[in-house]
């Protein structure tokens, strides 16, 4: 476990040198996510999806693509579009 | 509190647990594996978490998308002005990207089309990236350049009008960066304006740049009021995004966990329900020799321990290795989808030791208290009687 | 502690008497299988007998061995170890007078497969403050004066019925016990081992130490060296003859 754990600070320290180039690739490309999957566009952007895609067949389709059911959808809580009723 | 009594004690463990070599050596192979997928799924997902958390804090602080019926749709960049004025935004800038299918190998690209991306010099990225006013070149991912093709050799895509579109490839994201860019190509703004024929005067979303970040919600709460059909995306909200992803709630993580937690159960629950007839003279012998209750129980204490400790560093060792060395290759299909493009995980050994020390507390102290637990009553019941079964 | 300086031939000197007053076990207290396996038994056995306890299968010898040697605790009535009522002690203690005075031979031996000769025999000192070396020393000389020696590399269960009965007899002679006590040790063996092992315990009774061997074997009871002789019948004791 020794050897791991020195492997790690390794690892960790090389990585910090291409942190920088990194870092200038997101930032100039404006990138806002990861690589996880390529097979749906909402779980190749998970972070940009819309409410539609997910559904794109149909109302209330069921997931076909396997990522759709480990990467969730974003949380669109901070929408807040609200429904007003009036009620006579 | 003598160190040859326990000395002893545990080499008697040890001739003990040899003596028992198949039953014992099961026990740590299913305890190992179980350890294993559980470790595997801690170590990857706070890696990822992390790494999330560290590249996408770069990104733009506010992403403006327009919506129709709930869908994305293109937005008009007359708009930027109006953004602009609003009191904290220092920079607004279109974005121009979308993806590709490519019939050929069945793969989703993402394509980028950009302006002077400034980018110059990066180890990251073998050759150089297409200039703004550039035609017909592209950088690519990794991915696509694994699957496809190499510098010097030319791309071509499909425009939305049916003609076919040829780019030299002028720079591949080397694969270090192919957590970002496995897929990515990325080519001049005026090229992608072609080629998806987008129209005039609209993008795909707006970057928002806001120079002091506790001003973020304010500004994105403005544009929602002066444009209520857009939808601002926040940099949290992105890096939140991927917390559940990786968290405790998400789909991998929990089938994945419960089914190596149940096993443990299965486990923990066949050594509790009792001792074997064996087990049990055993025990009742070593008391009617001399032993003592506690010196009993110390024995199956460290029996518990060798056991799961055992097991454990095993588990977490070949879980280490597994993520960080062979880059999650047990549990890239279930989060490969039906993806081609695919980036290889170079993951960093960015390691939760919080989470590790909560392992050892649910795995290895319930395991060892399923040893000593069983042997209690025999161990406090006169040794007569116990060997008389 | 107790046998630490061991010597052949030394003797705690100290334990004088074991004593039962009136004791009674019950098995199975309460239940349709309940027995009695020793009814109101009262003996005294002196530092330095040869005592046997002779009775047919189901007697309550072999009950009456293991209530004396502190391995299980009378229903009724008291075992007196030295002055010392060891009976309703806290089972620590009790532990503790089991290890430092009484060696016990079993009648299946109750030796622990997979282990050497070796490991078996230092097994009661394990939990002591004995270094594994001078336990070492103490298992091979005492291997050695049984004829042992050769063997104490074998696993228990390679080794034939004399043999595994010469290693149970060491077990029981690590701690250098005051007492000796044998569950029928005779059962599975021939005459030659058997008139052997009560070689032994003659040896053993000559040094010092006090020998209670629970037998139906006229060959141990018939011994002359035989000076207490306690007849069972049915749990409790019909004769007690001691030789003067």
């Amino acid at each position: 476990m020794t050897v791991l754990y020195i492997h790690s600070l390794i690892v960790i320290s090389e990585h910090h040198t291409s942190r920088k180039e990194i870092k200038e690739i997101a930032e100039k490309l404006q990138l806002t996510d990861l690589v996880l999957s390529t097979d749906a566009r909402y779980t190749r952007h998970p972070s940009q999806a819309d409410l539609f895609s997910a559904f794109q067949d149909f109302p209330g389709s069921i997931e076909h693509f396997p990522t759709g059911s480990i990467i969730p959808p974003p949380d669109f809580s901070y929408l807040r579009t609200k429904i007003k009723t009036d009620v006579n | 509190m003598s160190i040859n009594k326990h000395r002893n004690i545990l080499d008697y463990t040890l001739q003990s647990l040899l003596r028992r070599k198949f039953k014992n050596t099961g026990i740590i192979l299913v305890f190992t594996f179980v350890i294993f997928i559980v470790s595997s799924i801690i170590l990857l997902s706070y890696s990822l978490k992390k790494e999330a958390g560290l590249m996408l804090k770069y990104s733009p602080e506010i992403i403006v998308q327009r919506m129709l019926a709930g869908r994305h749709e293109l937005v008009s960049t007359w708009i930027m002005t109006t953004i602009l004025e609003i009191p904290g935004v220092s920079k607004v800038e279109p974005r121009y990207w979308g993806y590709y299918y490519d019939s050929g190998i069945k793969a989703n690209y993402t394509i980028i089309g950009i302006g002077d991306s400034g980018i110059e010099n990066n180890r990251l990225i073998k050759g150089r990236m297409p200039s703004a006013r550039e035609k017909n070149v592209a950088a690519i991912g990794k991915g696509i350049a694994d699957a496809r093709i190499d510098i010097g050799d030319s791309l071509n895509l499909q425009n939305s009008e049916g003609k076919w579109m040829g780019f030299k490839i002028v720079g591949i994201f080397e694969s270090d960066s192919e957590i970002l860019t496995a897929d990515l190509i990325v080519i001049s703004e005026g090229d992608f304006k072609m080629l998806v024929k987008m129209p005039e005067d609209t993008a795909t979303d707006l970057a928002v740049y806001v120079a002091n970040e506790t001003e973020i919600p304010t500004v994105a709460r403005k544009i929602k009021e002066r444009f209520p059909d857009s939808r601002p995306i926040l940099r949290d909200e992105i890096i939140r995004t991927y917390d559940a992803v990786f968290g405790w709630r998400s789909g991998l993580i929990l089938t994945l966990f419960a089914g190596a937690l149940a096993a443990f159960i299965i486990l923990a629950w066949d050594k509790a329900t009792g001792l074997s007839a064996e087990e049990k003279q055993e025990i009742g012998i070593l008391k009617a020799i001399g032993w003592e209750t506690s010196d009993i129980l110390e024995m199956k204490f460290w029996e518990g321990l060798v056991i799961s400790l055992t097991s454990f560093m095993c588990g977490v060792i070949l879980a280490y290795l597994h993520i960080f060395l062979l880059g999650a290759s047990l549990f890239a299909p279930a989060l490969k989808g039906w993806s081609v493009i695919y980036p290889d995980f170079k993951l960093v050994p960015l390691i939760d030791f919080y989470q590790i020390a909560i392992l050892i507390a649910i795995t290895v102290l319930p395991y060892i208290a399923s040893t000593i637990i069983p042997s209690w009553k025999a161990s406090i019941t006169d040794p007569d009687t116990v060997m008389r079964g | 502690m107790e046998g630490f300086n061991y010597r052949p031939g030394y003797c705690d000197e100290r334990i004088g008497m074991i004593k039962t007053e009136n004791i009674t076990k019950h098995f199975n207290k309460g239940r349709p299988d309940e027995v009695t396996a020793v009814k109101d038994v009262s003996i005294v056995i002196k530092k330095g007998d040869f005592a046997v306890l002779k009775g047919p299968s189901g007697s309550g010898k072999t009950s009456l061995l293991s209530l004396i040697g502190c391995m299980s605790r009378p229903s009724s009535g008291r075992v007196i170890v030295e002055n010392r009522d060891v009976s309703r002690l806290p089972e620590r203690f009790m532990t503790a007078v089991r290890r430092n005075t009484f060696g016990f031979i079993f009648q299946q031996f109750h030796l622990i497969k997979g282990l050497t000769v070796s490991d078996n025999v230092m097994l009661p000192l394990y939990p002591t403050d004995i270094t594994p070396s001078e336990l070492r020393k103490r298992a091979e000389e005492i291997l050695n004066t049984l004829g042992m020696a050769g063997r104490k590399k074998f696993h228990v269960q390679k080794l034939s019925g004399g043999e595994q009965q010469r290693t149970a007899i060491a077990r029981a002679l690590i701690n250098n016990p005051a007492v000796i006590l044998a569950d029928e040790p005779t059962a599975h063996l021939d005459t030659h081992l058997s008139e052997e092992f009560l070689s032994i315990m003659r040896n053993l009774q000559q040094e010092g130490k006090t020998i209670v061997i629970a037998t139906h074997d006229p060959l141990v009871y018939e011994k002359e060296y035989v000076n207490l002789s306690i007849e069972m019948r049915d749990g409790i004791v019909r004769d007690a003859v001691r030789k003067s």
